[in-house]
């Protein structure tokens, strides 16, 4: 006998679907941001305290770690966009349009952030540290409202830390910003791959 | 098509194929992980993987990772086709055809 569905089943079904489409999305974005916070994680930590114990090394270790950092960034994300590539080519898809806005849309925030530090210059080594790391802390607070409260959660306590870190600590901001930040986008970035 | 896919239907199959259909071709997902996604018990899930795997819908591979042995699944090419058609067939009957 050829079983057959009603329509409030095909409807529920089709919920069903939905919902478990949204958990396996969330979970890919999560997984997808996960080496990003543990890269940048270990960069902010690794600078940081460096400026805060050899200030004389600031300059060299945040230049090798944004370089470090940039050629990483680019490799994961070029990485990233192939395996999805591939997927959509499989659900039928154009990717070429995303990828055009994705790239666009970075290009206009690091255009935003220099044009900013023009306007406000000058800024001393901790404004300017505290600007940037708060920048990309609410900016994961955002994404994470769209994509999962995880990522919301490491966003809000990251930019917590940072402005502790500015308001309440003078001698060891750098340390702090090193252990609590930095850490703090590790420790974020592993949880991100607990599910 | 005028019938649902009778192995896909039942619900836990459907969350299973509809979650792993969300995989890149070449990607497997980690049975814990799809147990954690779909909060299925080990029991349930083997059961209606076994019950896909048979169908031909899904290719279980197990391996060892150091001593610890991993088990990951993925849609085969047959599960994602029919994946497609049970959605098809369902969004048919929500538009009456």
């Amino acid at each position: 006998m050829t079983m057959t569905m009603d329509r409030d089943e095909a409807e529920k079904a089709l919920a069903e679907i939905r919902d478990a489409r949204g958990r396996a999305d969330r979970a890919r974005s999560y997984a997808d941001a996960s080496p990003f916070f543990i890269l940048w994680g270990l960069i902010w930590l690794v600078a940081n305290v460096v400026t805060g114990l050899a200030p004389e090394l600031s300059g060299p270790a945040w230049l090798a770690g944004l370089a470090i950092g940039s050629v990483a960034t680019v490799w994961l994300s070029v990485r990233q966009a192939r395996r999805r590539g591939a997927q959509a080519l499989q659900e039928g898809r154009d990717m070429g349009e995303e990828g055009a806005r994705t790239g666009m849309t970075m290009g206009a925030i690091a255009l935003f952030l220099m044009a900013l530090f023009f306007v406000v210059w000058p800024l001393d080594a901790r404004q300017m540290n505290s600007a940037i790391s708060l920048f990309w802390a609410f900016a994961y607070l955002a994404a994470g409202i769209w994509l999962g409260w995880r990522l919301a959660a490491i966003g809000a306590a990251t930019a917590a830390a940072i402005l502790f870190g500015y308001f309440a600590l003078d001698a060891f901001y750098f340390i702090w910003m090193g252990l609590a930040a930095g850490g703090g986008l590790i420790a974020g970035g592993l949880w991100l791959r607990t599910i | 098509m005028d019938a649902p896919d009778e192995i896909i239907h039942q619900s836990m199959r459907l969350r299973i194929t509809s979650t792993l259909n969300a995989l890149g071709p070449k990607e497997k997902m980690e049975f814990g992980r799809l147990k954690a996604l779909l909060s299925a018990t080990d029991g349930n899930l083997a059961t209606h993987l076994t019950a896909l795997e048979k169908a031909g819908y899904v290719d279980i591979a197990k391996d060892f990772v150091g001593k610890k042995p991993r088990t990951r699944v993925a849609l085969t090419p047959a599960g994602r086709k029919a994946f497609a058609r049970h959605v098809a067939y369902l969004k048919a009957l929500i538009e009456g055809e």
